[in-house]
C-alpha cells in the first residue's frame, strides 16, 4: 500500500465518541469561563468597548461579528459575549454541538482580534479546539442530543478520530512552539535554570508575592528543567504515543520496540508532567483560562478503542493483513 | 473519493499550523525591545555561554547577528504564510505561542495615587488587599495590556489607560485635585538575594499626571 493510502485510513478510521464529547463539555466550560468572567466584573466594557462609549480604546476598525453587531459599542459587545455564553452552554449540555462549537469558535476569534493587547494563547488554544470541533459530530454521546435520539445519556456513536488526533496533535505544536522559543539562558538546562524562579517574581502575573519560596529555589530549578524538557520533547512524545496506538489495532502485529513502549505507557508519562504543571500554573499564576484550555485538551490523550470505516475498509481489504 | 480530499484538507491544515507555530521573531522586530535591559542581559549571558565553548562573540556581535538574521526569517516567513493568511484570521487556526519565553528581569510595578489636601495618597498597589479598580487592573484578560503599557512602545495605549483610569477617579475620589501613574522598575532578586535579606534598588519611569477637575471624559 503506497504511503498515501496508509495516510488515507489512518485518518479515516472511526472510535467511539466519549473523548470528543469530555473534550466539547471540558471546552465548553472554558468558553463559559472566558465569556463570564469579564462580563460579571464589569471589565468588558473598559477592554471592548470604544472610547466614545465608556472605553479605554479607540477602535478604528472592528472585527466582522462586531461590525455586523454595530461596532465597538456597548450592545453589539454584551451581544457577542452573550452569543459566547449561549455557545459554551450548548456544548457543555450536548446540544447543537456544532453549530455552539462555531458560534463559540466566531466569538473567540472576535476577542482575540478586537483588542490584542487583552489577548493572550489562551483565546487561540480555545478556538484551535473549536473549530476542530465543528468537523465531529461531537454532541453524540454525553449529551442533550443523544438523549433526545437514543432515550439515552451514552451512545456507542462512533466518531471520526481525525479529530481527537488533530486536537492531540494541536496540543503537541503549542508545546513544541513554546518549548523550542524559550531560548533564554535562563531557560535552558546548561544555565542556571532560574527562568521559573523569576516568573513567579514577575508582579504582573502572579497571584502573590512568591519570594517565601527563595528556601526552596531547587524546586523551581527543578520546575524550570521539567517544564522545558517536557515542551521541547514533546514532538517525540507524540511519536511514541502514535506508535503506541498502532498496537491497539486489531490488525495490527507490533514489533518488539512498539511493545516497549506500549509498557512505558507514554500518554501516562505526559498526562502525569503536563497536569500538574497546568495545576501549577493554575495556583500560581493568573494567566487567564490557559490552564482550562490546555487540559481541555488532555481528552484526547484517551483513545478509545477504534473500528474501522466499513466503507474505507471495503475501500482495501488487503491492509487488513498488512501490519 | 471523499477519504481523499478529506486526507488532502488534513494536510493543508496540518502545513498551515505548523508553519505558523515555527520559532520566529514576530512582534520583537523593534530595536527599542532590542535595548531592554532584560534582552540586553540575554545578549550578555550568550555572549558568555558562547565564548565558554570557543566561540569568541561579543554581545554586541551577537546581538548584530541576530538581528540580522530575525530579519531574513521574518522576510521568508512572511511571504510563507501569506497564503495561510484567511485561515489564521477568519478560523481557528492561528498559532501564537511565545509564551514566557525568556523572564522578564526588569519587571514594573503600577503605582496609582490620588492627590487630596496636597498629600498623595495609594490607591493602588500590585499584590496589596483592597485596591482601587483591582477588579480591572488584575482581571485575568486586563493583565497582559498591564504588562505592556510599561514598555515604551506602548505609551501611546497607557495614556489611554490613564486617562480612562483619570475619568473614573474624578468619580470615585471627589475631593481629590489630581491622579498620579507610575511604574517602579526593579531588577528581580535572585534567591540568595532574598535569602540575604539585600535591598533592591529601582527607579521610577514614565510617571503620568492628570488634574482631575479636567479629566471627566476628556482627554488632558
Amino acid at each position: 500500500m503506497t504511503i498515501w493510502r496508509r495516510w488515507v485510513r489512518f485518518w479515516s478510521e472511526k472510535e467511539s465518541g466519549f473523548s470528543i464529547a469530555m473534550v466539547r463539555v471540558s471546552i465548553g466550560l472554558t468558553l463559559l469561563y472566558t465569556c463570564l468572567s469579564p462580563y460579571l466584573s464589569g471589565v468588558w466594557q473598559a477592554i471592548w468597548v470604544d472610547e466614545v462609549h465608556g472605553g479605554i480604546r479607540h477602535y478604528k476598525k472592528v472585527p466582522w461579528l462586531l461590525d455586523i453587531l454595530g461596532g465597538a459599542t456597548p450592545s453589539a459587545v454584551e451581544t457577542m459575549l452573550w452569543m459566547g455564553i449561549v455557545a459554551s452552554i450548548g456544548l457543555i449540555v450536548g446540544f447543537a454541538g456544532r453549530l455552539s462549537a462555531l458560534v463559540g469558535m466566531i466569538v473567540m476569534n472576535t476577542i482575540s482580534w478586537h483588542n490584542p493587547l487583552a489577548t493572550g494563547g489562551h483565546d487561540d488554544l480555545i478556538a484551535n479546539a473549536l473549530w476542530l470541533l465543528v468537523f465531529v459530530q461531537n454532541d453524540c454521546t454525553l449529551s442533550v442530543s443523544c438523549k433526545v435520539r437514543t432515550g439515552r445519556w451514552q451512545s456507542n456513536t462512533q466518531v471520526y478520530s481525525i479529530v481527537r488526533r488533530l486536537l492531540l496533535t494541536q496540543l503537541i505544536i503549542m508545546y513544541a512552539s513554546t518549548g523550542l522559543q524559550k531560548v533564554s539562558a535562563h531557560w535552558v538546562p546548561f544555565g542556571e535554570m532560574d527562568a521559573i524562579w523569576y516568573i513567579l517574581q514577575q508582579p504582573t502575573w502572579s497571584w502573590r508575592d512568591h519570594q517565601f519560596l527563595a528556601p526552596w529555589f531547587w524546586v523551581t530549578q527543578l520546575g524550570t528543567l521539567g517544564t522545558w524538557m517536557f515542551e521541547v520533547w514533546a514532538p517525540m512524545m507524540w511519536i511514541l504515543m502514535l506508535w503506541e496506538s498502532r498496537t491497539d489495532t486489531p490488525w495490527y502485529a507490533p514489533t518488539w520496540g512498539q511493545r516497549f513502549v506500549m509498557r512505558c505507557k507514554p500518554r501516562t508519562i505526559f498526562a502525569c508532567i503536563g497536569i500538574p504543571m497546568h495545576l501549577g500554573i493554575l495556583f500560581t499564576m493568573d494567566v487567564g483560562p490557559f490552564s482550562y484550555a490546555a487540559l481541555s485538551y488532555y481528552w484526547t490523550l484517551y483513545a478509545p478503542i477504534r473500528i474501522m470505516e466499513s466503507a474505507e475498509t471495503q475501500y482495501d481489504q488487503s491492509a487488513l493483513s498488512t501490519p | 473519493m471523499w477519504p481523499h480530499l478529506r486526507t488532502g484538507l488534513i494536510v493543508l491544515h496540518l502545513i498551515a499550523i505548523i508553519l505558523k507555530a515555527l520559532p520566529a521573531p514576530e512582534g520583537a522586530m523593534s530595536k527599542r525591545d532590542w535595548a531592554h535591559p532584560t534582552v540586553q542581559a540575554e545578549f550578555r549571558q550568550w555572549s558568555r555561554n558562547l565564548q565558554s565553548i570557543g566561540i569568541d562573540t561579543s554581545p554586541t556581535e551577537l546581538e548584530h547577528s541576530l538581528w540580522d538574521i530575525a530579519q531574513s526569517v521574518t522576510t521568508v516567513r512572511n511571504s510563507t504564510l501569506k497564503p495561510f493568511r484567511l485561515y489564521y484570521r477568519y478560523v481557528g487556526g492561528d498559532q501564537n505561542w511565545r509564551l514566557f519565553v525568556a523572564p522578564h528581569m526588569f519587571p514594573s510595578k503600577l503605582e496609582i495615587d490620588v492627590q487630596i489636601d496636597d498629600e498623595w495618597t495609594p490607591v493602588y498597589r500590585v499584590h496589596q488587599p483592597d485596591q482601587w479598580m483591582e477588579m480591572l487592573i488584575e482581571n485575568g484578560r486586563f493583565r497582559p495590556a498591564i504588562f505592556r503599557y510599561s514598555w515604551s512602545r506602548y505609551k501611546r495605549q497607557y495614556n489611554r489607560f490613564a486617562v480612562y483610569m483619570s475619568t473614573q477617579a474624578s468619580k470615585d475620589f471627589p475631593t481629590a485635585t489630581q491622579i498620579r501613574f507610575r511604574w517602579w522598575r526593579y531588577p528581580l532578586p535572585s534567591h540568595t538575594e532574598i535569602l540575604n535579606d539585600q535591598d533592591i534598588m529601582g527607579s521610577y519611569h514614565t510617571p503620568l499626571t492628570y488634574p482631575l477637575s479636567t479629566t471627566n471624559g476628556e482627554t488632558p
